[in-house]
């Protein structure tokens, strides 16, 4: 059962994501890249957690119906997103690269692949730890034992009595897990905080992974080389709940996490392309995904923010006194494509 | 705001501490506008974008600002989320090292010049970094485990009493299954767990919390102030320094607040059993309420108030 559950992890967000990128793309022949596909398909994924959350949270629908709503709809969405893809792959095969391109050693990527396997090791293998502050064990078991979302305090098992603050209440991460969890006989614990950070490292790689193709492209010893080196400073950097080894490593399972190690990248990755007409439905998928697993400022998270700065900079950066000014201070102005 | 640009002030000092890597993202800037080089349009708007959240992130102003922008609800160092320190030395790193150990010349040994450049860089990595938060349960923890497992399996009444137990016995309950209900929850003594609910405990139950805490710690522990002037003042039960009879009738009437407070399940540490015992006789001959062991597992005593 296990290895369905990953293997359900690994198909449906590339699949739902294939589909929503062959939809987008639908009049260009660009390549969709399954790095991009499983990324924009889990954001996909974390919308609909978001909504079946909200509809028991406030509609007070129990978590076992709530459960029959999120298989129903992954398997129409699934089944909709294969015809999809299928129509796309057979008129275009082109357009779907599942593994990198050939060429180059293997060295490097064998390097970084080792890695890796050493991390997700370390991550699924390791006893959890009780991290200050996430009570999203503790929650999901809440949910599972009064069948219905904050319906009891997570930390004591009784009713609020003064209630809870809005702006948590509405964070559907802790139904995602339920969901996940419901239909594999995994224990809560182990799926929180063993399986799920499996993932979104994987999903932090793939995200640093489409930033080394936008600014290498088809150079794979030197994107091999940047994902080596991202690897090396996950194990370097740990000791402190807001770096980003400490994320992928100690913590991936809490929406922080995920927004610093998947969705600023990925985000940073849409701002480079520098094509806010094609991306922008990707970068309003980051920003909400972000909304729906982290608290901020009324859904105003650092994603908008990211993204904004970056529009204020490439604004900036076309203007002519900016490309003068530029020219003199560092004595260049030509640009390599 | 005030206490915003304050924060923002020390915490870089603080941030600092705990990475030193904000030293490479630093260098790498500094040579790739020093030096002169031909950047792509994407390198030099990754440049850019580091450099200007960087800014945004150090100076105190922009930061209490970028804090408020965050809700208050994560401290300082949170900002730093913000600035793509990660990719910067990554890509920095790729292309200095490209380009220092001449991957360019094709004389068969760019493989070793590579993997010795990789190695200097994993060494300032590792200068610069902060390692040892190696992860690894509390060995308080395991114990506790136990208890809960026992809680549920062996004891039906735990789904329905509430629980009143030390910390990491409450801690593991609650991580263990959902089921059973406790008295006070990890909000109790964790200020960043509180921070998810309006709700606030009585006084009587922070005064269940200190006593628990004073029977988990034994003598060598003081007891916190608050519990004093309950015990010496509100339900005058105790005095200061006087025989052991007076910390009977304190215990008891310990009790009999927490069964009052509608818990019917405790668990102590097996060292204050002797103590617990006293208590239990005195609660049955004042109160009348029976207090049943049920048994002993991993370094605890389970009880029944009947």
């Amino acid at each position: 059962m296990i290895i369905f559950l990953w293997l359900l992890l690994a198909l449906v967000p590339w699949l739902i994501g294939a589909a929503v990128g062959a939809v987008l793309r639908w009049k260009t022949s660009e390549v969709i890249h399954m790095t991009d596909a499983w990324i924009t398909g889990s954001l996909c994924c974390i919308g609909l957690a978001e909504a079946l959350h909200l509809l028991g949270a406030f509609g007070h629908l129990s978590l076992g119906r709530l459960i029959m709503l999120w298989f129903c709809t992954l398997a129409v969405l699934c089944l909709l997103a294969l015809a999809l893809v299928a129509g796309v792959w057979r008129r275009h095969r082109e357009r779907f690269r599942i593994l990198p391109q050939k060429g180059g050693s293997f060295v490097l990527p064998g390097f970084f692949l080792l890695m890796v396997l050493v991390q997700v090791v370390y991550v699924y293998c390791m006893p959890a730890i009780t991290a200050p502050g996430d009570i999203t064990v503790e929650t999901l078991r809440s949910f599972q034992a009064t069948d219905g979302i904050y319906l009891v305090n997570p930390l004591t098992g009784q009713a609020y009595v003064q209630g809870m603050s809005m702006r948590y209440k509405i964070l559907g991460l802790p139904t995602l897990y339920a969901l996940i969890g419901s239909a594999f006989p995994v224990d809560g614990g182990v799926l929180v905080q063993n399986l799920m950070p499996v993932v979104v490292l994987a999903g932090a790689y793939m995200a640093y992974y489409r930033i080394a193709r936008l600014l290498f492209g088809d150079d794979l010893r030197k994107k091999y080389l940047l994902l080596t080196l991202v690897a090396m400073i996950f194990w370097c950097g740990e000791s402190a709940a807001w770096l980003d080894g400490y994320a992928a490593l100690h913590s991936a399972w809490l929406g922080t996490s995920i927004r610093n190690l998947v969705l600023l990248p990925y985000a940073l990755s849409l701002g480079l392309e520098r094509d806010w007409r094609h991306t922008w439905p990707c970068m309003v998928l980051c920003v909400m995904a972000e909304a729906c697993i982290c608290w901020t400022f009324n859904g105003l998270g650092l994603c908008l923010l990211l993204l904004a700065v970056m529009a204020v900079l490439d604004k900036v950066s076309r203007n002519d006194l900016y490309r003068r000014l530029s020219s003199r201070v560092f004595g260049r102005e030509e640009e390599r494509p | 705001m005030r206490e915003l640009l304050q924060s923002a002030l020390y915490g870089l000092g603080s941030y600092f501490q705990s990475s030193h890597m904000v030293v490479l993202v630093l260098g790498m800037l500094l040579y790739f506008f020093a030096a002169g080089r031909a950047l792509k349009a994407r390198e030099k708007q990754l440049l850019a974008v580091t450099a200007a959240l960087l800014a945004l992130a150090m100076f105190p102003v922009s930061a209490a600002v970028l804090m408020l922008y965050q809700t208050r609800f994560y401290s300082y160092h949170w900002i730093w989320s913000l600035v793509p320190t990660t990719l910067c030395i990554a890509w920095g790193g790729t292309m200095l090292l490209w380009d220092l150990t001449g991957q360019q010349r094709r004389d068969g040994k760019a493989g070793r010049r590579l993997a010795a450049g990789m190695a200097a860089l994993l060494a300032l990595m590792l200068l610069t970094g902060n390692l040892g938060n190696l992860r690894s349960a509390d060995k308080e923890q395991v114990p506790a485990r136990q208890v809960a497992v026992y809680l549920e399996e062996e004891v039906p009444e735990s789904r329905e009493a509430l629980l009143w137990a030390p910390r990491p016995v409450l801690e593991a309950v609650r991580r263990h299954t959902g089921k059973i209900p406790l008295l006070y929850g990890r909000n109790m003594w964790e200020p960043e767990a509180a921070a998810y609910a309006y709700d606030t405990y009585p006084m009587e139950q922070q005064r269940l919390f200190d006593w628990m805490e004073t029977i988990e710690k034994g003598d060598a522990y003081e007891m916190p102030l608050g519990l004093k002037i309950y015990l010496k003042d509100v339900a005058a039960v105790w005095e200061e320094g006087q025989e052991q009879g007076s910390q009977v009738s304190a215990d008891a009437h310990m009790l009999l607040l927490a069964a009052r407070q509608g818990s019917l399940l405790w668990v102590f540490p097996a060292q204050a059993t002797e103590r617990v015992t006293l208590a239990c006789v005195q609660l049955q001959a004042e109160y009348g309420l029976r207090v049943q062991m049920l048994g002993e597992v991993a370094g605890y005593t389970v009880w029944r108030c009947e």
